[in-house]
């Protein structure tokens, strides 16, 4: 059996647990807990481990889709989490107060997995809140030189998210067909 | 297992198209000096195996256990690492070809025993004797799991080819909308472009503020406009005053109607290119890509992903995208005409005289492995 997975991460509430939702072929595993912290103000529940989905290739193929928690607090399991990964999906929210913020820290937080991999990066609620807008998030990304997709989302459409890999797959290897 | 004639083996071969079968057959035939012919014949002296194709592994673990002497030559972009076979790389250099199926011709039958066919990610690496060598262009012989179309070099400064594949946005709808989003920016209000379409006059309206454009002309009509040339239809343009651009603009934000100017100029020049560059664009001249457009919002063209991903990793010529990737023309030429209409791509601007053209990366490790996620999602649409 051939295992590989893809890694979700972002902050509380941008939507990776309806993003894994979106594509996996099986109900997702979800680790919520009634949230204590500032978190409540965005949701009842927030992620405490992970979150994971599974998406079936074939007999002997299993892509895994791992959810980071996103408090900060957590940060231990994201180390483990990316070991064997082959990608990284960073999804941000474009409600949050300071969404270039959370960029600057993923983009850190994942500095060493994303040199070795590579990172699309998907925008939520644009819908809800136009603003910053996409090329406000290509300026900033100049900082941490690095050029990946970048493209808005709703994460409860598969279209979006699988685009959103897609865009993954084809930036570690352009020879995929289409 | 039947005799060869001569010195040539036969040849058995899987997971291969027909178009890869016959250029592997001219390529023996030719740079391959004939030590090998391809053979229908189960029973044949030797098998090659493309190991990338859909269920090749099972069909080769079938073939061993039928004839459990033969000897195998996998094709592969990366080494398999399958114990008792002979690997080739992706694309396949007839040099190293050739050199592996002399080498076969010496060994003797193999000793039949249990066959496993492992993943690559469950067994450990195996010793093998080295017998890959980087692809040379001149005795390439492409053989990817969908065939790559050999593209052929056309010498595009030809006068006579200009109006082929190239193409002035001003001389169609484009170009009209182009200058009323400037003018709409410039002036701060909205403008509204009006065209007749049988007796009735459709409106495409820009809106600065919101940057976004309203209009009722359903795409299939607003394709047929686009294509059309300019002399052909009947424009008028007007602003808008100030209550009225507020009144639109209210109903863009609040009501969420309209779609991004970025995203209607970019379908608008795409359906305008046909497959055609711009006319001020020297094909030799590399060009660059400032980001990843926004896929997930715009329409979608084909092979659009692939080429993106060259562009972005550095500037090169529009031709030389479509040669490498195997893709035609056109669809490089559209990328780029929409792109460059959004102001998203350009000519890059040489530092020295001579350039050389920047390698393409190398596949990865686990293409196999992303074909599948691919095909998946388009399983799924």
């Amino acid at each position: 059996m051939s295992n590989h997975k893809i890694i979700f991460t972002g902050p509380v509430g941008v939507g990776k647990t309806t993003a894994i939702s979106s594509i996996s072929d099986s109900p997702v595993v979800k680790t919520d807990e009634h949230a204590s912290d500032m978190t409540q103000d965005h949701k009842q529940e927030t992620t405490v481990a992970m979150d994971y989905g599974v998406m079936v290739l074939g007999d002997n193929e299993r892509i895994h889709l791992y959810g980071t928690p996103g408090q900060e607090r957590f940060n231990f399991m994201w180390d483990i989490l990316t070991q064997g990964g082959i990608g990284l999906v960073l999804l941000l929210d474009n409600t949050r107060a300071d969404p270039f913020h959370d960029m600057d820290f993923f983009l850190d937080a994942f500095k060493t997995f994303i040199a070795e991999n590579k990172v699309a990066i998907g925008i939520t609620k644009t819908d809800i809140s136009p603003f910053p807008t996409l090329e406000k998030y290509h300026e900033k990304m100049k900082a941490h030189g690095i050029n990946p997709p970048l493209f808005e989302v709703d994460a409860r459409e598969s279209k979006d998210i699988s685009k959103l890999v897609e865009a993954l797959l084809f930036s570690l290897d352009p020879w995929l067909g289409e | 297992m039947k005799k060869s004639t001569k010195n040539r083996l036969n040849a058995i071969v899987y997971g291969m198209d027909n178009r890869s079968r016959e250029a592997l057959k001219m390529a023996f035939d030719g740079p391959g000096k004939g030590c090998c012919s391809l053979s229908d014949d189960v029973a044949a002296d030797i098998a090659i195996i493309n190991i990338d194709g859909v269920d090749a592994r099972d069909i080769l673990q079938k073939i061993r256990q039928e004839y459990p002497q033969r000897h195998t030559i996998v094709l592969s972009v990366n080494d398999p690492q399958i114990e008792d076979t002979h690997y080739v790389a992706r694309p396949i250099c007839m040099k190293t070809m050739v050199s592996v199926i002399e080498k076969v011709r010496q060994l003797p039958p193999l000793e039949p025993k249990p066959i496993a066919v492992e993943s690559s990610g469950e067994t450990e690496k195996k010793k093998r004797p080295q017998e890959v060598t980087e692809p040379t262009s001149n005795a390439d012989v492409s053989a990817p799991p969908k065939a790559r179309v050999q593209i052929p070099k056309i010498d595009f400064s030809q006068p006579a080819l200009q109006g082929t594949y190239c193409y002035d946005p001003d001389n169609y709808l484009q170009g009209g909308i182009t200058k009323a989003i400037k003018q709409a920016a410039k002036k701060n209000t909205a403008v509204q472009i009006s065209i007749r379409v049988g007796g009735e006059w459709k409106m495409i309206t820009i809106l600065p503020e919101s940057k976004k454009v309203l209009t009722s002309i359903n795409s299939t009509l607003l394709k047929r406009l686009c294509t059309s040339p300019a002399y052909t239809l009947e424009m008028k343009i007007r602003y808008h005053n100030k209550k009225n651009s507020f009144d639109l603009e209210y109903r863009a934000t609040e009501k969420k109607a309209g779609i991004p100017v970025d995203a209607f100029l970019w379908r608008v020049a795409f359906w305008a290119s046909q497959g055609r560059v711009p006319s001020k664009t020297d094909l030799k001249t590399p060009v660059y890509l400032k980001q990843w457009p926004n896929f997930t919002r715009l329409k979608t063209l084909p092979n659009s992903m692939r080429i993106v991903t060259l562009l972005i990793d550095k500037p090169r010529e529009l031709p030389l995208i479509s040669q490498v990737l195997g893709i035609p023309y056109k669809d490089v030429f559209a990328l780029y005409s929409a792109a460059n209409a959004v102001g998203l791509a350009g000519p890059a601007h040489r530092k020295v005289d001579t350039l050389i053209q920047p390698e393409p990366p190398k596949p990865h490790r686990l293409h196999g492995l992303f074909g599948k996620i691919l095909d998946k999602f388009k399983g799924s649409e």
